[in-house]
């Protein structure tokens, strides 16, 4: 492992999607599963992103370095909730769950956010809380996107549980 | 015979933090590992898809909508297989994220989403992109 202050950051990151549909015989109970018709393949996509070597706080990851101590936590250790499990738990309130502080104003490089419940479905909003929530993330599935550079900012991300709660891991990063 | 249409997809990703300039990369100790999400679409898809290997992309995005309004599609994909880097708006008007060349986005959407693509700042680009509902 690598030891000391960084002085770069990026983030490698890749999609992959296989559509498919699937069919039970008549005559035996398999189930066949194909591509669909249409795109008949799978599909997919890859890139690499820099990301500021210097984030904004502690809680840019719900995740904690290893050699991380509560009482050597830097500034903004606290604006993200309780996530000392690497996890955030959240609720339907979509205003309660704003990602980082709202003084965090730096453009987005890179965000990366992961249902890790087991029931209930993540919704995202990308334009603050009364923006529409248009991003869905089902449990265990997860959603990468780079921001555009100028408008999308890092305190502008806010998420919610379709219903109950659920928890989620993050990355949300500055450019 | 019932036909079962799904769609399964994965997001991932690889953090990375460099200690000496012009050292090597080495995986990002804030968070520690790789990380992805591997799931299939939750909500029910019934069949209806729109594939296109290849598509023009320009500065005008209402020149590049792959979702329309109220078209009640549940999932979407979206691929620059250009060399310029392009836009993407999931609301029509706030055109927030950046894909370039290779890059891809892939998620479960609300039905109320209108996707629309242009490039950016201008130029001309091309993608590939696939929808169902």
């Amino acid at each position: 492992m690598a030891t000391g202050d960084p002085v770069a950051r990026k983030v490698i990151f890749g999609t992959y999607v296989v559509p498919t549909y699937s069919i039970e015989g008549e005559e035996e109970s398999v189930r066949h599963t194909e591509f669909q018709v249409s795109p008949g393949k799978t599909l997919g996509g890859k890139g690499s992103t820099p990301i500021n070597h210097d984030q904004w706080g502690d809680g840019w990851t719900s995740f904690n370095h290893p050699g991380a101590y509560w009482e050597d936590q830097d500034t903004n250790w606290d604006l993200v909730g309780e996530t000392w499990t690497g996890e955030l738990e959240i609720t339907t309130t979509l205003a309660n769950h704003q990602l980082v502080d709202n003084s965090i104003t730096a453009d987005l490089a890179f965000l990366y956010i992961k249902n890790t419940g087991d029931t209930e479905v993540v919704w995202v909003s990308l334009t603050g809380s009364s923006g529409a929530t248009l991003i869905y993330i089902p449990p265990n599935g997860s959603v990468h996107l780079r921001g555009d550079g100028t408008n999308l900012d890092c305190n502008d991300i806010f998420v919610k549980a379709e219903a109950n709660t659920t928890t989620i891991e993050f990355i949300i990063a500055k450019e | 015979m019932a036909l079962t249409y799904k769609v399964r997809y994965k997001n991932h990703c690889t953090p990375q933090e460099q200690i000496l300039t012009n050292g090597r990369y080495y995986l990002d100790s804030d968070c520690g590992r790789k990380l992805t999400g591997n799931c299939s679409t939750d909500a029910t898809i019934t069949g209806t898809v729109n594939y296109e290997a290849s598509k023009a992309v320009t500065a005008t995005g209402s020149e590049c909508e792959i979702v329309s309004a109220a078209s009640n599609y549940l999932f979407v994909f979206v691929k620059n297989t250009g060399s310029t880097d392009i836009l993407v708006s999931l609301d029509a008007s706030n055109y927030l994220i950046l894909l370039s060349e290779g890059e891809a986005f892939a998620s479960e959407i609300n039905p109320a989403t209108n996707v629309l693509v242009k490039t950016t700042p201008s130029g001309t680009s091309t993608i590939e992109h696939y929808e169902a509902k």
